[in-house]
C-alpha cells in the first residue's frame, strides 16, 4: 500500500472517530477529554478478541465497540445526572486510567511495547474496510441528527430547562449521545488497529483525546459537515508537518486556532449549517451573480 | 361544578429558612383562564416551578386533573399535560423556529432511534405529520416567513409567540404562561389578550396566566389568586380583587417604589 | 515505623502542593462554573520561573519563590483579561470557556518546549539533598520548607476568605454572582483579583513542583489534573473539600508508591477519582447546582 493511501485509511479512521465526538460534543454540549481511551478499548478488544478466538475481523470490531459503549455508558450514568463539570473531569480520568492501565497489564495488551501479532488488514484490504463503513456511519449519523433524538439532542444543548418541559428525558439523551460516541470511537480504535497491525499506549494519549475535540470545535459545533472537513485537514496535517519541532508549532496553532475560533466565531468554522446541494446551488448562484455584477460595471 | 384541572392543595415551598410558598391553595376549574398576581419577588414564578417539577414542594400535593404529579420529573409531567413558557424566554436560539416546533411534538412523533437512522416508513409518515401540525400553527400566528430562522436571531415579541406555540405542541391540557406581556407595549398586550382567548377556545386549554400588567390579568381571568411573600393574600374574581383591602395595600406598596 | 513517618511528611509536603492548585481551582469553579483548564499554565510558567531565576538571575530561593509568584498571578491576569473576560461579558456557554482554557494550556505546554526544550531541568537550591533527623527518620529539608510555606499560604487565604471584606464578597458571589453585581461590587475588578489570587497560589505550586521534582513540560498538566481529582473528591467548588481531596489523594498516593509500587501510583489516583464518582459523585462536601428557572 502506497504512503498517501495509508494517509487516507487513516483520515477516515479518524472521521469515524470525530463524528462520534461530534455527536457527543458538537450535537450535545458536553465536552470530553478522554476519548482516546474509547478507542484503546476499541482496538485491544478488537486485536486480542480476534487473535484469541480467531474470529473474523468484524466480529473483533463489534466486541471492541460493545466494550467501549458499555464503559462509556457506565461512567455516563452517575455523571451525566448531575450538573457542573463532573463529566468532563471524568472523561479526563477515564482516558488516563486507560492509557496506564494499557501500559500496566503487560499480560493482556503487551505493555508499552504494543500488542502485536494478530490478524490485520493486508495491503487495500483496509481500505475496502474503511470506506465502507465510513458511508455507513456518515449516512446514519445524518439520519440520526435529523430525526427527533437528534434534534432532542440538541434541544438539550441549547435549553435544558427548556428540553426537560417540553418532555425530553434529558438524562435520556446524554447517555444516548454519550454511548453513540463510544461505539464510533471504539469502531475507530478496533479499524485503527488492524490498520496499524500494532496496538500500543502512545496511540491514545491524552493529546490525542484533545486533538478529537479540537476538530470538531473548529469544524463546527453541530454541524456534521464540519466534523468531517475538519477530519479531512487534521488528520493528514502531523503527515505533511514533519520537520523539527513541527508538533509543537502544530499544537500551539490548534490552541491559538481555538482560542481564536472560541473568542471570534464560536458556532466554530463551519457553524451549525450542513452541506447541501441546494445549499451549494445558491451559494454558486449569489457568487456568480455578484461576478456579472462585476464584470457589468 | 364542572372539573378540577389543576390543583393545589397545602402547597409550601421553603429555601433555607426562606418561605417562598406559604400554604398554597389554589383549584383551576377546567377551561378556564386563570391569573395569579402579585408584585415582584411574591413566588409566583416559584408556584410554576413546583407545577412542573423544576423544583420540589416541601409539603402538599399537586393534582392534574386526578393524577397526582406531585414529586414526578419534569419531562414526565409535561408528558401529563402541562406546558409552559419562560419570564425570561427560554428557546432552543440557534434552531430554527420550525424545528423549535417540531422538538415540543414528543407526543406526537414516537419512531424508535432505529427508525429515525433508518428512514422507515414509521418515520416518514410521523414527521410529516408533526410537521403539517407545527406549519398549521405557524400560519395562525403568522409567523410562517419565519420558520427557517434561528429562533434567536427573532425580534423579542416574535420570540414570545414562539415560545407559546411551543407549548402548544405538547398537547396540553394546562398551559402555564409566565408574563407573556412582559417587555409589551398597551396595543401588543391587546393583542396578546386576544390571542390567549383565540388559543383557550381552539385547543380546548386551561391557561394560566403570571403578568403586571393588572390590565391584561383583569381582561382575560375569569378569576385570579393575589399572592404576596408567598401568602396567598385573596382568590376571586377580578371583580373582588380589586375591591380587596389587603390586594390594594400590597399593590400600593409597590406603586410607592 | 519509621519508613511510615518519612511516608506522611511526604503526603503532607505533596497534598500541600496539590491543595494550594485544587484551592484556586475551587475559587474560580465556586464562583463562575467551569472548570479552568489554563490553570495548569501558571504552575508551568512558576517552575520555568524558579528556574530561570535560580540560573540567571539569583541564588536566593526565596527572591525566586518570589519571582515565581509573579508570574504565576501575572499569567493567570492575563489569560482572564484576554480570554475568559470577554466571554463573560459576552455571557457565553460555560463550555466555551472551558475549552478555551484548553487551548491556553496546549499553547502554554508547546512554547514551554520550544523555549526551554522537553529535557529535565534541576533547580539549583543550597539545600537540594539535604535532610535532617527527627525521631530516627530522616526528614528533607525542603519537604519542611515546602509544609511551612503551604501552611502559611493555605491558612492566609482562609483568613482572607473568611476575615476580609473582598473575602465576605467572594462567598456571597459564590451564591450568586449576579446579585453581587447588584450590591454594587465591581465584578471585572473582583474575577481579576480572584484570578490573581489562584494564579499566584498556582505559582507557587510551580515552584515547590519543580524544586520537587525538577521542571519538565507536562509537569503541570498531570499536577493540576491531580488537583482537579482532589476537587472532585472533596467536591466541587468547596474550598474546604479541595483541601481534604488534596490530603486524601497525597497520602493514598504516597502510600500506595511507597508500599506497593511507585508504578502504580498515578493509576490508583485516577482509579480513586472513578470510584468516587461511580460512589459518591457529589464528593465528600460537593453542594448541587440547579439552574434556576
Amino acid at each position: 500500500m502506497t504512503y498517501w493511501l495509508g494517509v487516507l485509511v487513516q483520515t477516515c479512521i479518524y472521521m469515524i472517530a470525530i463524528i462520534g465526538v461530534s455527536i457527543l460534543s458538537g450535537f450535545c454540549g458536553l465536552f470530553t477529554l478522554g476519548h482516546a481511551g474509547f478507542m484503546a478499548i476499541g482496538a485491544y478488544t478488537s486485536a486480542i478478541v480476534v487473535n484469541t478466538f480467531d474470529v473474523p475481523i468484524f466480529v473483533g470490531l463489534l466486541a471492541g465497540m460493545l466494550l467501549s459503549t458499555l464503559l462509556g455508558l457506565l461512567i455516563g450514568a452517575p455523571t451525566l445526572r448531575i450538573n457542573g463539570d463532573y463529566f468532563i473531569i471524568a472523561t479526563m480520568g477515564i482516558g488516563e486510567a486507560i492509557y496506564l492501565l494499557s501500559q500496566y497489564l503487560i499480560p493482556v495488551t503487551g505493555g508499552p511495547y504494543g500488542y502485536m501479532d494478530f490478524h490485520s488488514f493486508r495491503g487495500m484490504e483496509a481500505l475496502f474496510y474503511v470506506v465502507p463503513i465510513l458511508i455507513v456511519v456518515i449516512v446514519v449519523t445524518y439520519f440520526f441528527i435529523k430525526s427527533k433524538h437528534g434534534r432532542n439532542i440538541v434541544a438539550l444543548r441549547e435549553n435544558e430547562m427548556a428540553a426537560l418541559t417540553v418532555g425530553i428525558n434529558v438524562y435520556r439523551y446524554k447517555m444516548i449521545s454519550m454511548g453513540y460516541s463510544c461505539a464510533l470511537c471504539g469502531l475507530a480504535g478496533g479499524l485503527l488497529a488492524h490498520y496499524m497491525t500494532n496496538v500500543n499506549p502512545a496511540m491514545f494519549t491524552s493529546t490525542k483525546s484533545n486533538d478529537l475535540v479540537i476538530a470538531v470545535v473548529l469544524g463546527g459545533r453541530g454541524s456534521l459537515t464540519g466534523a468531517i472537513i475538519a477530519a479531512m485537514i487534521l488528520t493528514p496535517l502531523p503527515e505533511l508537518l514533519r520537520f523539527s519541532s513541527a508538533q509543537e508549532w502544530r499544537l500551539i496553532m490548534y490552541g491559538l486556532t481555538i482560542v481564536l475560533v472560541i473568542l471570534f466565531r464560536p458556532t466554530g468554522l463551519y457553524g451549525d449549517r450542513e452541506f447541501s446541494i441546494s445549499g451549494l446551488a445558491k451559494w454558486i448562484k449569489r457568487h456568480s451573480q455578484r461576478l456579472m455584477k462585476r464584470g457589468e460595471n | 361544578m364542572s372539573t378540577v384541572a389543576l390543583g393545589l392543595y397545602n402547597v409550601c415551598k421553603s429555601f433555607g429558612g426562606l418561605k417562598a410558598s406559604n400554604n398554597i391553595n389554589i383549584e383551576v376549574l377546567e377551561h378556564e383562564i386563570y391569573g395569579i398576581i402579585g408584585p415582584n419577588g411574591a413566588g409566583k414564578t416559584t408556584l410554576f416551578n413546583l407545577i412542573t417539577g423544576v423544583i420540589a414542594p416541601t409539603s402538599g400535593t399537586i393534582r392534574i386533573y386526578d393524577k397526582d404529579i406531585t414529586n414526578l420529573a419534569p419531562d414526565k409531567i409535561c408528558g401529563v399535560g402541562i406546558a409552559r413558557t419562560f419570564q425570561n424566554i427560554r428557546l432552543f436560539n440557534a434552531v430554527s423556529v420550525l424545528e423549535n416546533l417540531m422538538i415540543a411534538c414528543q407526543q406526537t412523533i414516537h419512531y424508535s432511534a432505529l427508525d429515525g437512522c433508518l428512514r422507515t416508513p414509521r418515520f416518514r409518515r410521523e414527521e410529516k405529520a408533526a410537521q403539517e401540525k407545527c406549519m398549521a400553527i405557524l400560519e395562525k400566528f403568522n409567523l410562517l416567513q419565519y420558520k427557517d430562522v434561528a429562533a434567536g436571531k427573532l425580534p423579542y415579541g416574535s420570540q414570545r409567540r414562539v415560545e407559546i406555540m411551543r407549548a402548544i405542541m405538547t398537547n396540553p391540557r394546562v398551559v402555564l404562561l409566565d408574563e407573556p406581556a412582559a417587555g409589551m407595549n398597551e396595543e401588543e398586550t391587546a393583542t396578546l389578550a386576544e390571542m390567549i382567548r383565540m388559543l383557550q377556545k381552539e385547543y380546548n386549554l386551561t391557561i394560566v396566566v403570571i403578568d403586571h400588567h393588572m390590565d391584561l390579568i383583569m381582561e382575560i381571568c375569569d378569576r385570579l389568586t393575589v399572592i404576596n411573600f408567598g401568602e396567598q393574600l385573596m382568590t376571586g374574581t377580578p371583580e373582588q380583587a380589586q375591591s380587596d383591602q389587603k390586594v390594594i395595600d400590597a399593590y400600593l406598596g409597590v406603586d410607592d417604589e | 515505623m519509621v519508613l511510615f513517618f518519612q511516608q506522611i511528611i511526604n503526603a503532607l509536603a505533596i497534598g500541600g502542593i496539590y491543595a494550594l492548585m485544587s484551592v484556586g481551582y475551587a475559587l474560580i469553579y465556586s464562583l463562575l462554573r467551569f472548570t479552568n483548564f489554563a490553570h495548569s499554565v501558571a504552575v508551568t510558567f512558576g517552575s520555568y520561573a524558579i528556574y530561570v531565576a535560580l540560573t540567571h538571575i539569583t541564588s536566593n530561593f526565596y527572591l525566586g519563590l518570589i519571582f515565581g509568584v509573579l508570574v504565576g498571578a501575572v499569567i493567570a491576569l492575563i489569560i482572564e483579561l484576554t480570554a475568559y473576560k470577554p466571554l463573560l461579558i459576552k455571557n457565553s456557554a460555560r463550555s466555551s470557556l472551558t475549552i478555551i482554557g484548553l487551548g491556553i494550556s496546549t499553547i502554554g505546554t508547546n512554547m514551554i518546549i520550544l523555549i526551554f526544550s522537553s529535557r529535565f531541568k534541576v533547580i539549583p537550591t543550597d539545600f537540594g539533598g539535604k535532610s535532617i533527623q527527627l525521631l530516627g527518620a530522616y526528614i528533607s529539608v525542603l519537604d519542611i520548607i515546602i509544609i511551612a510555606i503551604c501552611l502559611v499560604m493555605l491558612l492566609g487565604v482562609f483568613l482572607f476568605i473568611n476575615k476580609t471584606r473582598t473575602g465576605l464578597a467572594i462567598r456571597a458571589a459564590s451564591h450568586d454572582l449576579d446579585s453581587t453585581a447588584l450590591m454594587g461590587v465591581d465584578v471585572q475588578k473582583f474575577l481579576s483579583i480572584i484570578f490573581i489570587l489562584a494564579g499566584a497560589m498556582a505559582g507557587i505550586a510551580g515552584v515547590m513542583l519543580a524544586t520537587k521534582y525538577q521542571a519538565y513540560p507536562s509537569l503541570a498538566t498531570t499536577m493540576t489534573n491531580k488537583s482537579f481529582i482532589s476537587s472532585v473528591v472533596g467536591g466541587l467548588g468547596s474550598l474546604g473539600g479541595a483541601v481534604a481531596g488534596s490530603f486524601i489523594l497525597s497520602t493514598g498516593e504516597v502510600m500506595i508508591s511507597g508500599y506497593v509500587s511507585s508504578e502504580l501510583r498515578d493509576l490508583f489516583s485516577y482509579g480513586l477519582l472513578i470510584l468516587v464518582l461511580l460512589v459518591r459523585p457529589y464528593g465528600l462536601m460537593g453542594k448541587r447546582f440547579d439552574d434556576k428557572a
